[in-house]
């Protein structure tokens, strides 16, 4: 999958954090998240501006010409504008052809899984051949300055997927999941970001399991098959406990946030653009990808390297 | 696991020597933030299979009210 990711210049380390919140130590900060550090956008900076930024960095690192491409999707709840759609801005800035489609849609963690499946099934039904999948947030700009616990976790950034016919043969089949009596666990309201930490970390733990198994038997895989999970990036407490709740070896599953934080929509495209540049991906292995946050929503799949 | 297990288990979770935590401490006299209840939840579920509901552990006023669900 060919994937690049762009993260904001302007850096927030524990050592800044501690300074501010005074009754805390850069280490349990480290120890408790496994985020040393986060990127946060500046004032004028906007997700489209990353999302912008991580399509150039796709475009140059891995050779895809804007022309090439007849589809463009952004995932994002920090859109630019209320309208326009922030897609038609980036059709126009990115060179992509008069002719292609774009649209925005409107997912947290869960996104970059639902944007894999739409994709898909654009792929699939012969709608479009090349897709551009972005997925760009600026949750920093929703966060409260006394908001500790939301500041120490989030982090800004973008990533850019192409989904082209060969990618979406290697996609699998997808479990999907929705509980709005949950909305109000991660809200934004009166332009600040406001979330049930408890509340969020049991829904977590509940919807896992069962969607593991699911996505497992919708692609007709055991746990065994599966050679590494690489879910949403929440904070490493979350994942360690979910790992240990599901008795997943270490060393199949990924957990690597340590200097971008939780960033939303972009940490699984992130971690495996990481896996990839660490030479962890080889060719046939199956990967089990799950988001699961804000809506609440949450989405799995398996893909094949 | 017995009562002094327990209070190990919670000296870990919040950085404090055992001696501070007696289960009639008030648990904002030792840093009962979002990561110390999130601590207890995964530790009730990891350790014991017991879930505790936001809304619960927002009723947690003691050290005792943790050591209660440890069974």
């Amino acid at each position: 999958m060919k994937i690049a990711y762009e993260l904001p210049a302007t850096v927030l380390d524990n050592a800044e954090l501690v300074r501010v919140y005074a009754d805390w130590t850069e280490d349990k900060i480290w120890d408790k998240t496994g985020i040393s550090s986060r990127h946060v956008a500046a004032s004028d900076e906007t997700a489209v501006d990353l999302a912008e930024r991580a399509a150039r960095r796709l475009f140059r690192e891995q050779g895809v010409a804007p022309d090439s491409l007849d589809f463009l999707m952004l995932c994002t709840q920090s859109p630019a504008y209320r309208l326009p759609t922030s897609a038609c801005i980036l059709q126009d800035r990115l060179g992509l052809p008069t002719t292609a489609g774009a649209l925005d849609f409107n997912l947290g963690c869960s996104g970059f899984i639902y944007g894999l499946s739409l994709a898909k099934g654009l792929v699939c039904s012969g709608a479009a051949k090349s897709i551009l999948l972005l997925t760009a947030e600026t949750y920093t700009k929703y966060i409260a300055s006394e908001d500790r616990s939301t500041r120490t976790i989030f982090g800004d950034g973008a990533a850019a997927t192409l989904i082209d016919e060969a990618t979406a043969a290697k996609i699998g089949a997808f479990s999907f999941g929705t509980d709005g009596s949950g909305a109000e666990r991660l809200i934004v309201r009166d332009g600040h970001l406001s979330m049930d930490g408890p509340e969020i970390f049991n829904f977590t733990l509940d919807i896992v399991p069962r969607t593991m198994e699911d996505v497992l038997v919708k692609n007709n895989l055991s746990q065994g098959d599966i050679d590494l999970y690489v879910f949403h990036q929440a904070n490493k407490f979350m994942l360690d406990t979910i790992r240990k709740v599901n008795g997943l070896p270490r060393d199949k599953f990924y957990v690597n946030l340590e200097t971008t934080g939780n960033t939303v929509s972009s940490t699984i495209p992130i971690a495996l653009r990481q896996l990839e540049a660490d030479g962890r991906l080889q060719a046939g292995m199956k990967v089990m990808l799950m988001g699961f946050g804000v809506g609440l929503s949450w989405g799995a799949t398996v893909i094949t390297i | 696991m017995t009562q002094d297990e327990k209070i190990d288990t919670l000296a870990e979770i919040f950085d404090r020597d055992v001696a501070e935590l007696r289960p009639d401490v008030e648990l904002d006299e030792i840093g009962w933030d979002s990561m110390a209840m999130l601590s207890v939840i995964a530790m009730a579920k990891t350790r014991f299979n017991k879930k505790i509901t936001g809304a619960q552990i927002r009723e947690f006023k003691t050290v005792q009210d943790i050591l209660n669900v440890m069974e």
